[in-house]
């Protein structure tokens, strides 16, 4: 049985990856060989649509709650792989004293879960005994191992973290238990080397890039990048610009520990930023409470703003200067279909086969645009720094320096393949295939599958023995936690509802939980706006008198309820914005869930900026900004709650965001007024 | 002499779009004399997926139906369109982007609404079946190129072997009582057109309710047994293929040593929801 939960390949391409994981996914419709899939998510995705199976629909934000009654069932009725608990897992018992009740009162059971997730307690009850009694692949999150899903609402590392202590209890590796939805893990070569997209390319940055892993010791290259190593995440980049300070943490993969690394803006000894240089404008579609954003543009803080954008889309209005980009499609590039690099290594295992393009230009560059190695280049030039920024090198020779960086001359000959165009890496020979992930752990193996970390000096015990963790075994009592004593973040992960939801007090003003996936038909705001062929697919927007809307998906009752048909122009809005879009009403969500894609491309305040409604289908304008917890980087605006209604035609709608900018504006007018200075 | 079919598995349409972005970038701003005049960039669906959600939520399935000109061999729009519409050989209709200038009455002659009209050019427009491409050689149009689980198949076989398989593997068409005798075949076309009765058996014992696994489930329809079914390990069942609108039917539920009956009345499927035993 595959249990996919929180999980839509369908949707989300995996990450990157097309349609490639379809075709795979489709073996599993095949009756003979009898796998049932069945699907968690609060919308009936693409996946369970291709996938028939049961359908379980918690509340957003709620499913570890059902997880962990899941457990319950299996520590009450035995349902779980104890032998495996006892060799491969650690502190097992103190999790299992809080499911049952013993540690506070409160056993965790099918019921208690109905109360918080709308599950019916018998449906789960159901689901545990089904899967404790077959081997299962728990499928979380696009890739199917992670990437998305829940991770990205306010509950996300508790989903996280519980849907690793299910897959503990059931024997993690052994054959026919792992974590997979038939997305990540083609038999793809994995030994052939070509960069992929986080590796830096040609900035010499071997501290914020994933460089050092492979790509700078084939090719060295000078560093250009900004040294002063002052960073924001953009997340709180307007903060940072308007109240003149921001701290929380960064998001650094190297290991465990540099998620506890803090910032602080400004950092010591650096300058404030007075300056922006933004490339493309998908901040105001695809970052969270983003009239915030809106409000940094304005700010006088800001003194300048360049946008070096294809498009005049999103935020690149709110620019002093627009430097135009040309496509991909008008100046030359070599790159690898879904090779991401150190984000996600490995990542064309997604994939059916692997792609190497030479990108020829298909035309000259349109109007005034140029190549963005040729308007970098001009301002270094300005600057007295073209050698150093160009190396000397036109686009074309970067290309074959990067060809000449990868094992593709060991098997094409550049003019060959700037003939060709592309080139296919044969898959690898069957005996050099790499191993089922996780058999090693649960055979007490070392670890022999081909990836890059955890670097050796993240082990423990001995180099390639064991998992990252202190133990070296899948820890239900986390030893890095019981380190980082975060109240938030118990050793033993706990159900804490979500601090925007049901149980939040504005609930009662803002009724529905809207979820915020990853859109289907774009990426980010690729392929979105623009006039593009997207919007004749009326799933992604919908033509209304003459204007392309974003799409609402609501319940069926819940629709009815407001007096809303499809294609009606609706109003979502909460405290922190409002948007108009075009209404779905559905059964493919619960009463009480709705459902709109994030990532817009465009960006349409039908009056003053911050203080009226957008048509232009930013959903991020609604979401929250603050991390799920506050000690780590952790985005939690796949969900926020907010009111549906028929839209009025009126335009205003002042953000939080302004008021408190008005409000501020005018405590500082009165204490100039009357003479005052305001207190440190 | 072969001609060409389409043939459509409605199980295995993701709604994807592949196919209709494909016919987008063949068409769009490209003039294929002879064959069809640019297909304007927005308001046209020459393939066009059309969605049906069952039941009620978390009882419900979905299933898309891509749709398009049938290239029928008893085509309304031929016999009206004079010289402007021709069949080819292979079956192909295509619609003359010269002599059909102005022919905005030809739009109301196709009973699948697949005639698109191009108000800047005065033209009536249809999916050519990629005319153009089969003739330089393409085995296959490109919707069925792109699609990527092969719910969209083009194929050229001989009409006694396409009706032969459309009796084998149960293939249907189209609002058959058109009789515009269509190329374009469906399978799994019940996902699309037909509709269930389901529902989730449950039983309360020592307080706790639970999910009723074997129940016996029996479909009635004016007293006479028309199917029947057992329950699953969530106690859900569900009687599907029955006609939309078809009216009042009994379910007979016996487990445990009970029995229930409920009624329903058919007009869309519809999930009875929980049933206690
Ligand atoms: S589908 Fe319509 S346009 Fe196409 S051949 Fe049949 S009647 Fe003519
Ligand atoms: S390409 Fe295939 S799966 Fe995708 S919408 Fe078209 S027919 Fe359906």
């Amino acid at each position: 049985m595959i249990v996919s939960w929180a999980a839509d390949p369908e949707t989300t391409s995996g990450s990157y990856g097309a349609q490639e994981g379809t075709v795979r996914r489709q073996w599993l419709k095949n009756p003979k060989l009898g796998i049932k899939v069945v699907h968690v998510d609060p919308y009936y995705n693409a996946t369970a649509q291709f996938l028939p199976g049961k359908w379980f629909a918690p509340k957003p934000t709620t499913s570890p709650a059902m997880a962990m009654a899941i457990a319950y069932v299996w520590i009450k009725e035995g349902l779980y792989d104890k032998e495996y608990v006892k060799t491969h897992t650690e502190g097992f018992d103190k999790w299992a004293a809080y499911l049952t009740g013993e540690e506070d009162g409160i056993a965790k059971t099918p019921e208690w879960q109905e109360k918080e997730t709308g599950v019916p307690a018998k449906d789960v009850r159901a689901l545990a005994r089904e899967w404790g009694s077959k081997r299962v692949y728990l499928a979380p999150g696009g890739w199917g191992n992670g990437h998305g899903g829940a991770c990205r609402n306010q509950t996300g590392i508790q989903w996280a973290r519980v849907m690793v202590c299910l897959s503990a209890m059931q024997g993690l590796g052994k054959p026919g238990c792992n974590m997979g939805n038939l997305q990540w893990g083609c038999p793809v070569d994995f030994n052939f080397y070509f960069p992929g997209y986080s590796e830096g390319g040609m900035s010499g940055d071997l501290e914020n890039t994933a460089m050092p892993v492979a790509l700078y010791q084939r090719m060295p290259q000078l560093p250009t990048m900004n040294s002063n190593g002052q960073m924001i995440p953009r997340i709180f980049l307007p903060e940072a610009i308007y109240e003149g300070k921001a701290e929380g943490y960064r998001w650094v993969g190297k290991s465990i520990e540099h998620q506890f690394g803090k910032f602080m803006y400004p950092s010591p000894g650096a300058s404030p930023v007075k300056m922006l240089y933004k490339y493309g404008g998908s901040i105001l579609g695809t970052m969270n409470n983003t009239n915030r954003h809106v409000r940094m543009y304005q700010s006088e803080q800001l003194e300048f703003v360049v946008n070096q954008s294809i498009w005049f889309e999103g935020e690149a209005k709110f620019a002093d200067v627009v430097l135009p980009a040309c496509t991909n499609f008008e100046r030359t590039d070599i790159s690898e279909w879904a090779g991401l690099g150190g984000y996600g290594h490995h990542g064309q295992q997604q994939l059916n086969h692997r792609v190497i393009i030479f990108q020829a230009p298909a035309i000259k560059p349109l109007g005034e645009s140029k190549s963005d190695y040729w308007i970098f280049n001009e301002i270094c030039k300005r600057l007295g720094l073209s050698n150093y920024f160009s190396e000397g090198i036109n686009e074309l020779d970067w290309v074959k320096r990067l060809y000449l960086a990868s094992d593709l001359p060991k098997v094409i000959s550049f003019k060959k393949l700037l003939k060709r165009g592309y080139y296919v890496v044969p898959a690898e020979k069957e005996k050099l295939r790499a191993p089922v992930s996780f058999r090693w752990f649960w055979e007490g193996r070392k670890k022999d599958v081909p990836e890059a970390q955890p670097l050796p000096s993240d082990y423990m015990d001995e180099f390639l023995k064991g998992l990252q963790t202190q133990s070296g075994k899948l820890e239900f009592d986390c030893n890095s936690l019981k380190r980082a004593k975060d109240p938030e973040r118990p050793p033993i992960v706990k159900y804490e509802p979500s601090w925007e939801g049901p149980h939040s007090p504005e609930f009662g003003r803002y009724p529905l939980q809207l979820l915020t996936p990853h859109s289907k038909y774009s990426f980010h705001t690729q392929g979105d706006g623009k006039s593009s062929f997207l919007n004749n697919i009326a799933d992604h927007r919908v033509k209304v008198d003459g204007w392309y809307y974003w799409v609402l998906r609501l319940n069926a009752e819940d629709a009815k309820a407001r007096g809303i048909k499809k294609n009606d122009l609706v109003k979502i809005y909460n405290d922190r914005g409002a948007v108009i879009c075009a209404a779905l009403p559905t059964q493919r969500l619960s009463r009480g869930v709705c459902h709109g894609y994030e990532s817009s491309a465009v960006y349409a305040p039908m009056g003053e900026p911050g203080k009226s409604v957008d048509r232009g289908g930013c959903l991020n304008l609604l979401t929250p900004h603050k991390t799920q917890t506050k000690s780590t980087h952790s985005l939690a605006g796949a969900q926020s709650i907010v009111q549906v209604e028929l839209w009025d035609g009126r335009i205003e709608h002042m953000s939080e965001t302004f008021a408190a900018m008005e409000r501020d504006a005018t405590i500082k007018q009165s204490l100039r007024d009357a003479h005052l200075v305001p207190a440190k | 002499m072969k001609k060409w079919n389409m043939i459509i598995d409605v199980a295995e349409c993701t709604n994807c779009q592949l196919c209709t972005l494909s016919a987008m970038d063949e068409y769009v701003g490209n003039d294929w004399p002879g064959y069809s005049a640019p297909m304007p960039r927005h308001g046209h669906h020459w393939i066009d997926i059309k969605q049906k959600e069952r039941g009620q939520a978390p009882m419900i399935d979905i299933a898309f139906a891509p749709t398009m000109c049938n290239h029928c061999d008893n085509a309304p729009c031929l016999s009206k369109g004079g010289d402007a519409v021709n069949k080819r050989e292979d079956g192909i209709v295509i619609i003359d982007p010269v002599k059909a200038k102005g022919r905005k009455d030809l739009v109301e002659s196709c009973p699948y609404g697949h005639i698109w009209w191009n108000e800047e050019l005065q033209l009536p427009q249809i999916w050519t079946f990629d005319a153009h491409l089969l003739d330089q050689g393409w085995d296959k149009t490109r919707g069925h190129q792109a699609c990527p689980t092969g719910a969209m198949r083009a194929i050229k076989v001989e009409d006694d072997e396409m009706a032969r398989m459309a009796r084998d593997e149960a293939l249907e068409v189209m609002k058959p009582e058109a009789a515009t005798k269509p190329r374009v075949y469906y399978r799994n076309l019940w996902r699309y057109s037909k509709c269930f009765i389901g529902g989730s058996v449950a039983t309360e014992a020592n307080g706790v309710v639970d999910c009723v696994e074997g129940a016996a489930v029996r479909l009635l329809k004016d007293g006479t047994q028309v199917a029947a079914t057992e329950t699953d390990n969530y106690g859900d069942f569900k009687f599907d293929r029955l006609d939309e609108g078809s009216g009042a039917y009994t379910v007979e539920i016996s487990g445990h040593g009970r029995k229930k009956t409920v009624e329903a009345k058919l007009g869309q499927s519809l999930s009875l929801g929980e049933i206690r035993l």
